[in-house]
């Protein structure tokens, strides 16, 4: 038995180095480990635009004028940035916003909205006359929401500062016109 | 006599026409400006809507390029090694060498 004992405790100490640690954490805290953009950004952004649009004046412009929610599509965001930044992240947060507040109504766009169309057109063949969908009677759009996310490098030895700046625009969708701009401006210090 | 009719009634529609978009304040050649964009509304279109499109560019990190040049080295050593070890195998199964000399 005794010659085994310290085969044994490699195989203990190695089972131990190759043991992998998995937590679950809050996705409020903020976590920095490589300086790139990460979820503290995205949330941060979320939150600052969020505020930003809802507490505008552009909304009770609409309202005064047409005596109806506006009703918003979300277009596409550029990411003119040197990292791969995820729109999506913040833009769902916008979307939540406008359906929560009840104040603005919100369309859907893109591949969901062609997966619906989609859908719509089977249900001519497939489902029952009572409950089939028609066709045309989308709603139209009143503002389109757009985006653009720059960044700047500057680096010299170990140490980095990045700064981002996410814009997002809402324009009329029959005039042109810009009726909000909201930005949020990231600075950071990495020193590696 | 009937032509006549349906000349004026015609006209009437067109002079109603513009006259109503006029009053809008809208192009009278906004159905042409509609015409040129209708084709534009493809699948193309849709997948740009609530999408993120990257036109990312590559930042001056000294330390990003430091690395890449580190791992150029090592992947480039690694093929040296590895051409050798395949060169060596050439000659051991070959009776002479570079200069034709017998081993």
């Amino acid at each position: 038995m005794k010659p085994f004992i310290p085969f044994l405790l490699f195989a203990l100490f190695l089972g131990f180095a190759c043991n992998r640690q998995v937590q679950r954490i809050e996705t409020e805290s903020t976590i920095d480990l490589s300086g790139r953009w990460n979820d503290t950004d995205a949330r941060l952004t979320a939150a600052e635009l969020v505020t930003e649009i809802m507490g505008r004046p552009w909304l009770e412009r609409h309202v005064s004028k047409t005596g109806k929610e506006p009703v918003v599509i979300v277009g596409m965001v550029e990411n003119k940035s040197h990292e791969h930044i995820e729109a999506e992240v913040f833009t769902k947060e916008l979307e939540k916003a406008f359906i929560q507040s009840g104040r603005v109504r919100l369309v859907q766009g893109g591949e969901k909205r062609e997966q619906i169309r989609r859908e719509r057109a089977d249900q001519q063949n497939n489902a029952s006359q009572s409950t089939m969908k028609q066709w045309g009677l989308e709603i139209g759009a009143d503002y389109m929401l757009q985006g653009s996310i720059n960044s700047i490098m500057d680096a010299y030895k170990r140490k980095k500062v990045i700064y981002y700046q996410i814009d997002m625009e809402l324009t009329n969708l029959e005039t042109n016109e810009v009726v909000w701009i909201g930005d949020k401006k990231i600075k950071k210090f990495v020193k590696n | 006599m009937k032509k006549g009719y349906l000349l004026a009634l015609l006209i009437a529609l067109v002079f109603c026409g513009i006259a109503s978009a006029q009053s809008s304040d809208q192009n009278p050649r906004a159905r042409e400006a509609y015409l040129a964009y209708e084709k534009q509304v493809d699948s193309l279109h849709a997948a740009s809507m609530g999408a993120t499109i990257d036109k990312t560019y590559e930042a001056y990190d000294p330390l990003l390029i430091r690395q890449q040049r580190r791992e150029e080295r090592r992947e480039f050593r690694r093929q040296l090694k590895l051409e050798r070890a395949r060169s060596r195998r050439f000659y051991f199964g070959y009776p002479y060498d570079y200069y034709g000399y017998r081993w």
